[in-house]
């Protein structure tokens, strides 16, 4: 059948799977984003966006992108030009990366089948590592780079105070999003996020590691830089942290990174803790379509909080992380391995 | 220690980097970093620009910049007559504008001894509230605001939206409202008004709930204001700070019940006072003050009799005896005086308008002296002032 | 105390020159030399108890000179004084307040760039509200209301008068 012989050809799936995720690493920050203009606004007794598209304003966030492109290209005199033209690439490169190694699905095709498609067979992924949640953590550490370069190369003080908070931040609350990955990983026996997945078929792994649920999301949203852990861009305080002097395109990939990263730790979530792409209650609906769901619900709740709540101070936010959500997510880990081995 | 840095010398121009100065010595010698937050700035309301000596995050000292908005005022009054006046006082604390303009024409009703008709005196009181309440929801939202949390700000502004409406049908302006005259008022209320009044008084009591449960309780706003710029009364009394700042610091001073004008003792209300004078007690000060205000609001509408609202012989040209007075009102922010000087003619020989915001902004290095840089936000918010009333 | 009590027990002190009571409130002037010491006494007095600093200011009377008037309240006694003085055009100066109220200090920096009235002992007389480069004392009478000279406004006429 030609479907199968389709799986079959290297480069047809290589080229279906990027032209996917390029159009969903497109469509889907832009989804979160008009979603947050709307619920934030309908919190705020406001409307949100109406003008752009007619209906309901979405076409805003469309509407900005191309305003952004079509921006003067402007580097601060004083700017340390390559470094600052590389840093928006270098926080917004990862966060796509990322997007290879979630499955939104389950297989499609085994791999006795069709030869190309690897270990675990064909599915709605971009390439099933047996490494995956350890890749996923490394890559997202990256982008602490980015905000750095970003920062320094501004000469800017409200941008360099903004970085170094920024820095300090992320890595602070890389511990606890490492700890609360390992415990998962160990409650599933694999690192890979397509065998995480698949192990909950039974129960989500949010029931037995719902510590651990807590406190990857915390961590994932202190990585965002999201509110309430939003003191590195702060713009009350440091106007807008590294991203101050940043105009045009490079801007906007900034802020195209802030809500991608909503969706790929949102995604992360939900195939290390949510169940993947199993469903409950309602039978029927494919597995993509309830990734899709967790996805964004998960990103209801990180704008949610966005309205609600002031933002923590820099030493109370090291507070949080040193003192109380290591601890806790070491214990995580502790539980978890002797429930392993008793059970 | 911090040596090339003198007073007086401040940083500026365009292109410039980091300014360095050595503070300490040795292998561990710091650098101090000279930042300056304003004029422009998400935070300051207005113009105001505070130099800052940092050390990373700590504050080494603050010198506040003021005057990009001084605008003349004692000056100008000299060349103007009472009437005029009255429409230039209101363009100083902008958020709750009568406030201003009642100040003077009390001082100038003073000096003339004229008789204000009762009429005249509680429908004063009622917009002086109404003020009050509009400046105080302002000031609750932008808090929030700067410290992060973007909800309140929205509510604040659809309270105050219905406010002005309510007053815009009174006097005819939104924010400046000019509806003061020597002797009395501009008009008499529209029709209608008073019912309109106390069913905004029941929906905005209504609504501050919100404000309770969104930062009153939230525990990140707690942690952000508590024991954070806290102000000694007795400092703060020797620096002339007054209204909301003063009551946190423990002092219950207010003009409206030492020295009640108008009819402010005819109502009942109380005066909140904070216990520890941090940001926090400011700010459940002001969240207190606003229903205070709400009350005495009621009992002005069941007190209010008929009658004019201007005196039957009222000279055409006002021109008040010789002499000196020094007239004070509780204004939203603080005490607001003006000392008046008259020489007879149609113009004051000189009229020195004493602001709340002027003194409240001078007590900020003493609040900053240490402090960190998250808790400057939260500190020069909690700090009320606004730039107009700063500068004149 | 009432204006009159006040005024009485202050003239017993023998730091005061001359008083007057007028709608209600207390002015009492000092002589230069002695205007810190009088301020001291209305801070330190139990029945006088001024803690609590008004505004510092001064109003040009022409010939007569310059009159600092500082006015001050007590939160304990609840009564108010105006704390005068008169300086002699010529010689404009006088001691500062800055160590008994903290707020005398951007008061007195005000007063002295409208003014031009110096305030020995407080040694920070920088412009406050007016630009650095700002030369002249504004609110002196002899200073000019520019746009008055040029043209005269036309809000000094009733509507009536003007044809």
């Amino acid at each position: 059948m030609i479907f199968y012989e389709l799986f079959d050809n290297f480069w047809a799936v290589l080229g279906l799977k990027l032209g996917v995720l390029f159009i969903f690493f497109l469509t889907a920050p832009l989804l979160i984003g008009y979603t947050e203009h709307k619920v934030l606004a309908h919190m705020q007794a406001r409307l949100g966006p109406m003008e752009a598209g007619k209906f309901h304003g979405w076409a805003q966030l469309v509407a900005d992108g191309v305003k952004f492109i079509q921006k003067e290209d402007l580097i601060p005199r004083a700017a340390d030009k390559w470094v600052f033209s590389l840093a928006p690439a270098v926080v917004i490169v990862p966060v796509v990366v990322v997007f290879l190694v979630i499955p939104f699905g389950p297989a499609l095709v085994n791999s006795d089948v069709a030869a190309s498609c690897g270990a675990g067979g064909c599915g709605w992924w971009g390439e099933n590592l047996d490494v995956g949640i350890f890749f996923v953590l490394a890559v997202t550490s990256v982008s602490v780079i980015g905000m750095l370069m970003a920062g320094w190369a501004s000469a800017n003080k409200f941008s360099l105070i903004g970085a170094i908070r920024g820095a300090a931040q992320l890595i602070a609350y890389e511990l606890p999003l490492v700890l609360a990955a390992a415990a998962v990983a160990m409650q599933a026996g694999t690192l890979s996020l397509v065998g995480i997945a698949e192990g909950q078929q039974s129960m989500w792994y949010v029931v037995p590691q719902f510590a651990g649920f807590a406190i990857f999301i915390t961590a994932s949203l202190a990585e965002l830089s999201r509110p309430p852990f939003d003191m590195p861009i702060a713009d009350s305080e440091i106007i807008f942290g590294h991203m101050t002097e940043y105009s045009g395109i490079r801007f906007g990939l900034f802020l195209l990174s802030e809500y991608a990263g909503i969706v790929s730790l949102s995604a992360v979530a939900t195939v290390l803790y949510l169940g993947g792409w199993h469903g409950f209650i309602i039978p029927g609906i494919p597995g993509p379509l309830w990734t899709l769901a967790k996805i964004g619900a998960l990103g209801f709740f990180v704008i949610w909080l966005r309205a609600t709540y002031p933002r923590l101070r820099e030493d109370q936010l090291q507070k949080l992380s040193w003192k109380y959500l290591i601890p806790i997510a070491l214990l995580n880990i502790l539980l978890t391995g002797i429930f392993k081995v008793v059970f | 220690m911090p040596s090339e840095r003198s007073a007086g010398v401040l940083p500026g121009g365009p292109g410039e980097g980091v300014q360095v100065v050595i503070a300490g010595e040795g292998e561990l010698a710091t650098q101090e970093m000279t930042l300056s937050i304003g004029p422009q700035h998400p935070s300051t309301h207005g113009v105001l620009r505070v130099v800052l000596g940092l050390d990373g995050e700590r504050i080494a000292s603050a010198i506040p910049v003021i005057g990009y908005m001084h605008r003349a005022f004692d000056k100008l009054a000299e060349a103007r007559d009472y009437r005029q006046i009255i429409a230039l006082s209101n363009r100083h604390d902008w958020l709750s504008a009568f406030g201003n303009e009642l100040g003077i024409t009390l001082a100038v009703e003073r000096l003339m001894e004229l008789e204000v008709p009762e009429r005249a005196q509680w429908i004063r009181m009622l917009v002086a509230e109404w003020n009050r309440v509009l400046n105080h929801l302002m000031f609750l939202g932008s808090f929030g605001l700067e410290l992060g949390a973007m909800t309140p700000m929205f509510y604040a502004f659809r309270e105050r939206e219905d406010i002005q409406h309510l007053l815009e049908a009174a006097t005819g302006g939104r924010m400046h409202f000019t509806y003061n005259r020597v002797g009395g008022l501009k008009e008499d209320l529209p029709r209608g008004f008073l019912k309109e009044s106390s069913d905004l008084v029941r929906k905005i009591r209504h609504r501050l709930l919100d404000y309770e449960g969104l930062l009153l309780g939230n525990e990140i706003f707690k942690k952000r204001t508590v024991s954070i710029g806290v102000l000694p009364g007795e400092i703060a009394k020797s620096y002339g700070v007054t209204g909301p700042i003063l009551q946190a610091s423990g002092v219950a001073e207010d003009s409206r019940k030492t020295e009640p004008y108008l009819h402010y003792d005819q109502v009942e209300f109380e005066v909140p006072t904070g216990a520890h004078g941090d940001s926090f007690d400011r700010f459940l000060v002001l969240y207190r003050r606003i229903e205070e205000s709400l009350k005495i609001i009621e009992q002005v509408h069941d007190k209010l009799p008929a009658g004019p609202i201007i005196p039957a012989k009222m000279p055409k040209n006002i021109k008040p005896p010789e002499g000196w007075t020094y007239v004070r009102t509780e204004n939203s922010l603080g005490e607001t005086g003006y000392y008046l000087v008259s020489r007879g003619g149609k113009e004051p020989w000189r009229l020195k308008m004493r602001t709340p915001s002027f003194h409240n902004v001078s007590m900020i290095p003493y609040l900053l002296e240490g402090v960190l840089l998250p808790d400057l936000i939260a500190v020069l918010g909690s700090v009320f002032f606004v730039v107009g009333d700063v500068d004149r | 105390m009432t204006p009159e009590e006040l005024a009485k027990h202050l003239n017993e002190t023998g730091l005061f020159e001359r008083d007057e009571v007028a709608h209600g409130e207390l002015s009492m002037w000092a002589s230069r030399d002695g205007w810190v010491a009088g301020a001291e006494h209305l801070k330190e007095c139990g029945r006088c108890r001024f803690d609590f600093f008004t505004f510092i200011s001064a109003v040009d009377l022409e010939d007569e000179g310059f009159e600092v008037v500082c006015h001050l309240y007590s939160v304990r006694r609840q009564h108010h004084i105006n704390y005068k003085t008169l300086l002699p055009r010529t010689e404009p100066r006088l001691r500062t307040l800055k160590g008994l109220w903290l707020g005398a200090d951007w008061g007195e920096r005000e007063t002295h760039e409208l003014f031009g009235i110096d305030f020995d002992g407080h040694g920070d007389l920088r412009k406050l509200l007016l630009p650095d480069e700002f030369e002249g004392f504004p609110l002196r009478k002899d200073f000019l209301l520019m746009s008055r000279e040029i043209k005269e406004w036309p809000g000094l006429k009733e509507p009536e008068e003007v044809k």
